[in-house]
């Protein structure tokens, strides 16, 4: 019943387990297709000369396309479903996700300017503008939605709601200001998309996300404490408002640059943490890493079915989840007013 | 064992508490009264520095609490909320074992000595046959067992309570100020409880503060605090005091301004 670092491993080592294999069946399927005995031979065979008997087109479709999609999409579940269960708990509402609390949108405003105004910063322009677009919101948020004090949960749920559909209206402004070839991909990459996805992209957001991931572990159990209310958290021994602070910032970093490479894909820090809550329980010792790990198979699987469910047109992926996720939401809120 | 000298405290530019000043000896149960707003959580909330008072020192066994870590307060102060929201589910175990947070270090796991040390804390508080269940489908009263059994678990030395009664019938009430008595008189720990009940804080505490407008307007036992000059002049309504039956406590009854009216038709 009580979270032991044994369950903690063993939970991690089946949902990796699951990942995998998700992964597996993600490479084969789609318009090229490509047999799940096929790949698992060039898998096992791998270093050898013949690659398992993989054609070069098929090398280039599993190697150059589809794994850097299913690793990117993994890192960028993983990641929102991690910012989900923060906000979460700080906020102590259920209904908390980086794109209910409009920090999504904040992220691609900031990145939409990057890519307009230019690339000061290299290769890290556009995260580094989407994190400080994430960051602005989550404290525009919290500045609408406190009182004094305190901040009331859903003051703040509907601040988020508010300062997103403002931020909607920019991006749509920014957009038609833009007159140049680039807006189909602009508009694509808001909607959540994975198609065009490099391992260059892998290598700038992968260290951020695991970094801030792990940095936000340390701080698992203070969390546990915090949904219980703050004062009993300080009074059990936590920093509240450092650890806030700190937690709210890795949360919107995290947030930033996953955002700035996929666009806004909402409601999967709604969807996985709620999951993973009623499997596992609250313990964040335990929600944490379970989140996490799901959360890499969650959006490769929806990802999967963006780019097959039309074949050979694809959805963004963002439409699939929004799908689901919105009715999940209203199941949410239906359920927690009732109570 | 706690030492309170000359304590103010102020939200923005509103004065809560004035110049407070009291001692509390190891093992002692001191009550807490007074009406709405005058200062009475504020107060608790101050010795364990949730507020830290603008003005002022709270000493809790010679330390003063502004000078040590918040985690090894935690270990000599517990504290028992009035209400804890519980948005998501946690099982009553999971809720005791977070009393020894204090103890844990960074990223770890409650131990075997984590676990046998809530075990006795739901065991004395009488919630280890739920100890499986969630927190939220508990009753007020079991709840507030639950709460208190956290606090036992964090093995303080002193135990703030704020209103830990408040949203409970008699016989759950009777049952918790049982449950806070038997720690003082059995495990010496000392008791600071807010409380609206007068009457429970008169039979129960062995000595009481009454509060006014954030000033200390009398402190000593219950018989020299529950008069009817002192409540009425603090709460500014009619009172007859006599005492009770079977405790030989003073025992307050609360009488209408407009007796006639009232009670005209009986």
């Amino acid at each position: 019943m009580v979270v032991t670092l044994r369950k903690v491993i063993f939970v991690s080592l089946v949902l990796v387990g699951v990942f995998v294999v998700v992964a597996i069946l993600s490479i084969s399927l789609g318009t090229a297709d490509i047999g799940l005995m096929k790949i698992l031979k060039g898998v096992f065979a791998w270093g050898t000369d013949t690659v398992g008997g993989w054609t070069d087109t098929e090398r280039v479709i599993i190697l150059q396309i589809r794994l850097p999609r299913i690793i990117l999409a993994g890192i960028v579940g993983a990641s929102l479903s991690v910012a989900g269960v923060v906000f979460q708990a700080l906020f102590r509402n259920p209904l908390a996700d980086p794109y209910v609390l409009g920090i999504s949108g904040g992220s691609a405003v900031g990145a939409i300017l990057a890519i307009i105004l230019g690339q000061g910063l290299g290769r890290f322009t556009i995260p580094t503008a989407s994190f400080c677009g994430a960051l602005l919101t989550i404290m525009l948020v919290l500045g609408i939605g406190r009182s004094g004090y305190r901040f009331h949960a859903n003051t703040l749920l509907l601040a988020g709601v508010v300062v997103g559909s403002f931020f909607s209206a920019v991006i749509m402004f920014l957009v038609s200001i833009t007159q140049d070839e680039r807006i189909h991909s602009i508009l694509f990459w808001l909607m959540g998309d994975f198609s065009f996805s490099k391992y260059n992209e892998i290598i700038i957001v992968g260290p951020f996300v695991l970094v801030g991931v792990i940095i936000i572990y340390f701080y698992a159990h203070p969390l546990n404490l915090i949904i219980t209310g703050e004062e009993t958290a300080i009074q059990l021994g936590v920093e509240v408002e450092k650890v806030k602070r700190l937690l709210l910032i890795t949360a919107s970093l995290i947030t930033g640059v996953v955002v700035s490479v996929s666009g806004i894909i909402g409601f999967v820090g709604l969807m996985v943490p709620h999951m993973m809550r009623m499997v596992f329980g609250s313990d964040h010792r335990l929600l944490l890493p379970a989140s996490c790990l799901f959360g890499l198979s969650f959006l490769v699987i929806a990802d999967t079915i963006a780019r097959t469910i039309i074949a050979p047109m694809e959805l963004p992926v963002g439409v699939i989840t929004a799908i689901f996720g919105a009715p999940f939401f209203i199941y949410l809120l239906r359920k927690r007013g009732l109570n | 064992m706690i030492n309170v000298s000359s304590v103010s405290f102020r939200y923005v530019d509103q004065w809560v508490l004035r110049d407070i000043s009291f001692d509390v000896t190891k093992g002692e149960f001191l009550g807490v009264i007074g009406p709405n707003g005058s200062g009475k959580t504020t107060l608790l909330k101050s010795l364990n520095r949730i507020l830290v008072p603008q003005e002022g020192d709270v000493l809790v066994g010679g330390v003063n609490v502004k000078e040590i870590k918040r985690r090894e307060l935690a270990r000599v102060v517990g504290m028992v909320p009035q209400e804890a929201p519980m948005v998501f589910p946690f099982t009553v175990l999971e809720l005791v074992l977070m009393g020894r947070a204090p103890y844990l270090k960074g990223l770890s796991f409650e131990g075997e000595k984590d676990c046998e040390i809530a075990r006795r804390a739901m065991e004395m508080t009488d919630t280890l046959q739920f100890s499986k269940r969630v927190v939220g489908a508990l009753s007020g009263g079991e709840k507030q067992r639950v709460l208190i059994a956290r606090a036992i678990a964090q093995e303080p030395d002193v135990m703030l309570l704020d209103e830990p009664t408040s949203f409970l019938d008699i016989k759950h009430q009777i049952e918790i100020y049982d449950l806070i008595k038997g720690l003082s008189l059995g495990n010496g720990l000392t008791i600071v409880g807010v409380s609206h009940d007068i009457n429970m804080a008169a039979q129960y505490c062995d000595r009481i503060i009454l509060l006014s407008n954030g000033r200390v307007y009398k402190v000593g036992t219950p018989e020299e605090v529950i008069t009817w000059e002192n409540i009425e002049g603090v709460y500014g309504c009619i009172v007859l005091v006599d005492k009770n039956p079977v405790t030989g406590k003073p025992r307050i009854t609360p009488v209408s301004k407009d007796i006639e009216r009232v009670w005209s038709g009986s």
